[in-house]
């Protein structure tokens, strides 16, 4: 355990003076995210502008429902996408033999050895911008619903970190898997838009247990809202396990079809 | 010289198709979030709201022309021009008897052509669904002023690319202006809202801007035709456009070749 640790601190050790180097590029990634996040509250203002009316749903919880899908995300591109994303590259040019011969645990290096610390920052942003919403709208939010929503925020990541597990294991057997990956990450925009709209009861099934949308952000916005709800958090929670498992069982079975073959 | 372009345009279709599977997920990926709005606004309307003066057909109509339309005029960076200046390859193509400008128009929208076909049969099988209706109500004159203002939209389009990707002629990194302009042209260009139910001065100057004659003038005329005075104004205001930018490209152009050290 302590092993893993050193190496841990010595690996991104590396990785925060260099990007500590390139500061330049640290800042303007930082004003894109901010640019994103400002348009992303803007598009429920303006439509709350035209519509005139609540549809039911305060614009408080739209903007924290865009914030926390965002967080999830920044928490996901700070420990584990560095590491995922770079899978289909290790497979495709044999270098995940690397990893595999190394004396540490196999899940450890491939899916969380690396920190991505450009998210570090956006991190932060999000924190702000939570509070500075939080005072704006005066909601009162107590100890217990901060605590429920951080933990199905935590549930939240576990799921979407196992879901692009899964989807990145492909690229053992499908070479250029680039587009085939982009086009299912991209089911996780519609992670903004309030569960509401999903009515149709298959397409809101598909969205909880298949590719996991609505966990992303709309279960944390109702655990903030509504506490330790039972219903929220059991489907959280089986969502979490579910996902876990198949994604430390796909990661098993996967392997044994790697052939260290470099293209 | 019209058959180098000729051939040229059959060689890029030729690659094109090669990768045709790509051009299908890669517009599915822009397709996805467009679900989103569509139902939110499926929503909106089911709850007696309304957004501006349009009506539900129109708007989810307007929606994935916006989206067929932003395919066909996007604002970007061509990699191509790009890596010819950084590379040093731009050597090769002002020895040849032929403009520089024209030779990537011509691969740009053949490649452009597929992704455009991909698009409109995508965007029909969805408006199929979303609809239940095979025919679209798109009435003549309509499509008339829509063909005229994709012709000028082409134009602007491409001057827009080709302006931004010479500026690797000064700047070694160009990256930063391509993902904020991935950020802000989807408001910009009226691809996520209509421009019209923007607020008031907001409103003004987006309609006012480039973007807006590249994906929101298209596309809602194609949902609604405009009487033909306002159309010859609009027309009249993007050909305007069109010469600010040729003649930003030009200056900017001159300059970057007196800059140019042909090294790569």
């Amino acid at each position: 355990m302590i092993r893993h640790f050193v190496y841990y601190l010595q690996v991104n050790r590396l990785g925060w003076k260099r990007m500590m180097f390139f500061s330049k590029d640290f800042i303007l990634d930082q004003v894109l995210d901010i640019v994103g996040l400002v348009l992303g509250l803007v598009f429920y203002r303006i439509l709350y502008f035209q519509i005139k009316s609540s549809l039911g749903i305060p614009l408080f919880d739209l903007y924290i429902l865009v914030l926390t899908v965002k967080t999830v995300n920044d928490f996901y591109g700070l420990f584990f996408s560095s590491n995922i994303s770079q899978l289909p590259q290790r497979v495709q040019y044999g270098t995940l033999d690397h990893l595999l011969i190394k004396p540490l645990h196999l899940h450890f290096q491939m899916f969380c050895s690396i920190m991505g610390f450009k998210a570090l920052g956006r991190l932060l942003i999000d924190i702000v911008l939570f509070i500075i919403i939080v005072q704006q709208f005066q909601i009162h939010v107590d100890f217990l619903h901060i605590t429920t929503y951080l933990l199905v925020l935590l549930l939240a990541l576990l799921i979407f970190t196992s879901f692009h597990i899964i989807l990145y294991l492909g690229a053992i057997i499908f070479i250029k898997f680039d587009a085939f990956t982009s086009l299912f990450t991209s089911f996780f925009t519609l992670s903004t838009f309030p569960g509401v709209i999903f009515a149709q009861p298959a397409i809101k099934w598909l969205f909880t247990y298949i590719i996991p949308v609505l966990i992303i952000g709309n279960f944390p916005l109702l655990a903030l809202k509504q506490g330790m709800t039972r219903s929220v958090l059991l489907t959280a929670c089986l969502c979490c396990a579910i996902f876990l498992t198949l994604a430390y069982s796909a990661t098993r079975f996967m392997l044994r079809y790697y052939k260290s073959a470099t293209s | 010289m019209n058959n180098y372009y000729y051939g040229l345009a059959r060689q890029t279709l030729k690659e094109g198709m090669a990768y045709r599977t790509n051009f299908i997920l890669s517009f599915l990926v822009v397709l996805i979030p467009l679900l989103g709005q569509l139902l939110l606004v499926r929503f909106v309307y089911q709850n007696g709201s309304s957004l501006g003066s349009w009506e539900l057909s129109s708007l989810l109509a307007y929606f994935l022309l916006a989206r067929v339309t932003s395919e066909a005029f996007s604002i970007t960076t061509w990699w191509d021009i790009k890596n010819d200046i950084k590379n040093g390859g731009l050597n090769n193509h002002l020895l040849k008897p032929y403009r520089y400008f024209w030779h990537n128009f011509t691969v740009y929208y053949t490649l452009k052509s597929i992704s455009i076909s991909v698009a409109i049969i995508i965007t029909y099988a969805t408006y199929v669904v979303v609809r239940g209706s095979f025919l679209v109500p798109i009435d003549f004159i309509s499509l008339i002023q829509f063909l005229v203002l994709s012709v000028v939209a082409a134009i602007l389009s491409f001057l827009l690319i080709f302006w931004l990707s010479i500026l690797a002629f000064f700047f070694l990194e160009i990256r930063f202006v391509e993902n904020l302009l991935s950020i802000l042209l989807p408001f910009m260009t009226g691809s996520i809202l209509p421009l019209d139910i923007f607020p008031g001065v907001c409103r003004t100057i987006l309609l006012s801007l480039p973007p807006a004659y590249l994906v929101y003038y298209p596309a809602r005329i194609l949902t609604r035709s405009m009487p033909w005075p306002d159309f010859l104004i609009l027309l009249s205001q993007a050909v305007l456009w069109v010469l600010v930018v040729w003649i930003a490209l030009t200056t900017t152009w001159r300059k970057g070749i007196m800059k140019y050290e042909a090294t790569g």
